[in-house]
């Protein structure tokens, strides 16, 4: 009798001390498949935390830094550039864990690169050749569509604006692959993980004319909502994902990113990155 | 003119008639619907070219909705593609095919309809040049290779500076003309130099009328739209119900002709039959008798109540007159006095039973008179001498049999025809009578009466006269034997 109202006792407790957290991110892909790519992982967390997670995609980056600044997000998965932007902004944001993706090259790596790509067919081979062709970006708050490929430009002297006949914003990785493929731009830039997808996706088609330099991967932080000691338990949990677990399947089968959990870094991880901010916003 | 023809000939009057009112309500009906019909249409066209006119007004409100969102001028000038995409997205219907969205130099920044279509130079066509040049332009042109309704509107940022352009088009294909005659006996067709389309399967249209169309002139020459019927099923179901409606009074005018000729044909042939039984009874071909049998039997076999009622009529007639004949008949035959026949029957009947009696009949015949007559008259008068013969009469009337005939032969004196009895029977049967009469006490007469009667019989080759003559001689004999007996031939 008295176990079971020590079980009792404790199972009550357990339910009074559980919480409901908010993981929000924004969608740099279609939202539905990242809804459906995250999910996984919100289940993961719940199930090994005692905590309920509940995913909320954003409008966009707007939307989301306004959450976190209203405190009605708790955790937020965010791009380098938005972690290096937010964490300036609010310094109370705290870094938990860094994306670990399973490169082509077999290697696990918190990093990726950005390339500028164009049809082989185009006979562009040089980004100097792509003078006067249209050409895309992704979106102006994109990492490895805007930020790292207007670099590899500034590298070469070259300001799209001028350089290109026409310079548009796609929004989505994705949609950058399917417009050279629908022929409607000449050179483009996305992801390594969203070349290699079109590779396999329509063949060796593309032709890569610069790469950046290794980008950190996305982050995951916690607000100030979220207490100190619970989230270095949650970091720990994103850490010990395994790799096959349904998430990480997730990311491939919806996103095809090729997972491979997460790490844990500390926060001068991202301080290469913040040379960039230099690179001009339009 | 003959009563069969009068009755053909008003009854045809009379249908004829009912016929050319028929018509005419038909005729009436006709036209009303004709016009009801008209007016039909005349509404049906008005609503097509309302449909028309609210396309092009979508069109129009679809672009204006789009010039004045700050975010889609926003989107033009940063070339953003996936946000115009997203929000011509919203926009895209039924009744909007095509939206793109266009810088000041002619390239395509985005296409509603085709994500990842974009950045072509659309600078060259017709409806750009016009909206670079007017701001405007609302007409037909080629829009990706498709003959569209197109509307484009120049874009101004802060309503001043030009930024590029959005066009809204409708393309001009099947699906379109169905939606605009959708629910309408009308089919519209539209011809341009590049194509021909039609709602229906029809080459010709009837009743064309052009749709009343306020476009600019494009690049697409000869584009016109044409509404009209392929057929005029409704009118044409109606002028059916007409001429079946006519072949139907027709044919029922016929029909009616005939069956009343047909009807006349049988009355009128059993009273024809009527009628010939009477032609037949004053020619002497039929005599009362047989025309109470002929009118009988038509009486039973026919069944037309008029002429069952003449046949019955005429059936009563004739009983009526064989019953007078046959009165005149007994008249003619009978004595007045005694109610006998009289010699004229006599005669008649004895050449009768001779002729049957020539066939291996035979029969005997008695004379009877009665004794001293003529001193009953002289003593007691003629009133009682009448008495006398009266009695006497019905005396022999009660004694004779059935078959026989007894009539008075003239005065006093009787002839008794007795057939299928030979000498003897007409001794036996002469023998009673004689009895019967000398027996019998008279009311008014005092006296016993006596008679003498000759009997004889027939002979092979008689005649009247022979026959006669023997009875006579035998009762000659009776009288000079005495009276008061029975003498036969010897």
């Amino acid at each position: 009798m008295l176990l079971k109202l020590t079980l009792f006792c404790l199972l009550l407790f357990t339910s009074i001390q559980a919480k409901e957290y908010i993981f929000a991110t924004y969608p740099s892909n279609d939202p539905t498949k990242i809804t459906q790519a995250l999910t996984p992982l919100m289940e993961y967390l719940s199930a090994h935390s005692n905590d309920t997670f509940k995913l909320v995609v954003t409008k966009d980056y707007e939307e989301l830094t306004e959450r976190i600044e209203d405190k009605s997000v708790d955790f937020a998965w965010l791009n380098t550039k938005n972690y290096v932007l937010l964490k300036d902004k609010i310094p109370s944001l705290r870094y938990l864990v860094t994306y670990l993706e399973n490169s082509k090259s077999g290697k696990i790596t918190p990093y990726y690169h950005a390339f500028i790509v164009a049809l082989k067919e185009s006979s562009i081979h040089s980004l100097k050749e792509a003078q006067g062709k249209v050409f895309a970006f992704t979106d102006k708050e994109s990492t490895s569509g805007y930020v790292y490929p207007m670099l590899l430009l500034e590298e070469q002297n070259i300001d799209p604006y001028t350089f290109f006949k026409k310079v548009f914003f796609l929004k989505k990785h994705d949609k950058v692959v399917e417009s050279l493929i629908y022929h409607s731009i000449d050179v483009g830039a996305i992801s390594d993980g969203t070349y290699y997808n079109a590779l396999e996706k329509y063949g060796d088609h593309f032709v890569i004319l610069a790469t950046s330099e290794p980008i950190p991967l996305d982050a995951i932080v916690a607000t100030k909502n979220v207490s100190h000691k619970e989230a270095e338990r949650i970091a720990t949990l994103l850490e010990k994902i395994p790799l096959d677990s349904p998430s990480n399947r997730a990311f491939k089968e919806y996103l095809g990113w090729s997972s491979a959990g997460f790490v844990k870094k500390d926060e001068h991880f991202y301080d290469t990155f913040r040379k960039t901010m230099q690179v001009p916003h339009q | 003119m003959k009563l069969y023809n009068k009755i053909i000939f008003l009854t045809i009057i009379q249908l004829s008639a009912i016929f050319l009112f028929g018509i005419y309500q038909m005729q009436s009906l006709y036209l009303t619907q004709k016009k009801a019909f008209d007016q039909n249409k005349l509404l049906q066209t008005e609503m097509i070219q309302k449909r028309f006119e609210e396309k092009l007004e979508t069109l129009q409100k679809t672009a204006q909705i789009l010039t004045n969102s700050q975010e889609v001028i926003t989107g033009i000038i940063s070339n953003d593609t996936d946000m115009l995409f997203n929000w011509s997205k919203l926009f895209l219907s039924s009744t909007i095919d095509k939206i793109h969205f266009i810088d000041e130099d002619g390239m395509v920044i985005s296409r509603g309809e085709s994500e990842f279509r974009f950045s072509d130079d659309v600078s060259k066509h017709f409806y750009i040049q016009q909206a670079l040049q007017n701001d405007a332009f609302l007409g037909i042109d080629l829009v990706d290779g498709e003959e569209c309704l197109v509307y484009a509107k120049r874009v101004k940022q802060y309503g001043a500076k030009p930024i590029g352009i959005i066009s809204v088009a409708l393309v001009i294909d099947h699906e379109f003309l169905a939606s605009m005659v959708q629910g309408t006996m009308m089919n519209i067709t539209y011809h341009s130099e590049h194509q021909t389309l039609s709602t229906s399967k029809e080459q010709e249209l009837i009743d064309v009328s052009s749709l009343h169309v306020m476009l600019q002139v494009g690049s697409i020459k000869e584009a016109t739209f044409n509404i009209g019927f392929t057929s005029e099923k409704e009118l044409n179901a109606l002028k059916e119900a007409r001429i079946n409606f006519f072949i139907g009074i027709a044919f029922a005018l016929v029909i009616l002709v005939l069956i009343l000729y047909f009807t006349l044909l049988k009355s009128l042939k059993e009273y024809k039959m009527l009628s010939q039984v009477l032609i037949d009874f004053y020619q002497d071909r039929l005599d009362i008798k047989e025309v109470i049998t002929t009118i009988k039997q038509i009486t039973q076999e026919r069944t037309t109540p008029e002429i069952k009622k003449i046949a019955e009529a005429l059936f009563n007639m004739s009983q009526k007159v064989s019953d007078t004949q046959n009165e005149l008949e007994r008249l003619s035959s009978t004595d007045q006095l005694t109610s006998l026949s009289n010699r004229r029957k006599l005669e008649e009947y004895l050449e009768q039973k001779i002729k049957e009696a020539n066939r291996g009949s035979f029969f005997s015949v008695i004379m009877l008179d009665i004794d001293r007559f003529k001193t009953i008259n002289d003593t007691y008068g003629h009133e009682i001498g009448d008495h006398v013969l009266m009695h006497t009469s019905h005396l022999m009337k009660e004694t004779i049999r059935a078959s026989d005939l007894l009539g008075r032969w003239g005065g006093e004196e009787f002839l008794l025809i007795l057939p299928q009895t030979d000498l003897e029977g007409a001794l036996l049967m002469a023998e009673q009578l004689r009895s019967k009469i000398y027996n019998f006490t008279f009311e008014r007469y005092p006296q016993r009466v006596s008679m003498s009667l000759g009997v004889t019989h027939y002979h092979k080759d008689d005649t009247p006269n022979s026959i006669l003559r023997r009875a006579d001689n035998a009762l000659y004999r009776a009288k000079n034997s005495g009276r008061n007996r029975v003498e036969h031939e010897n």
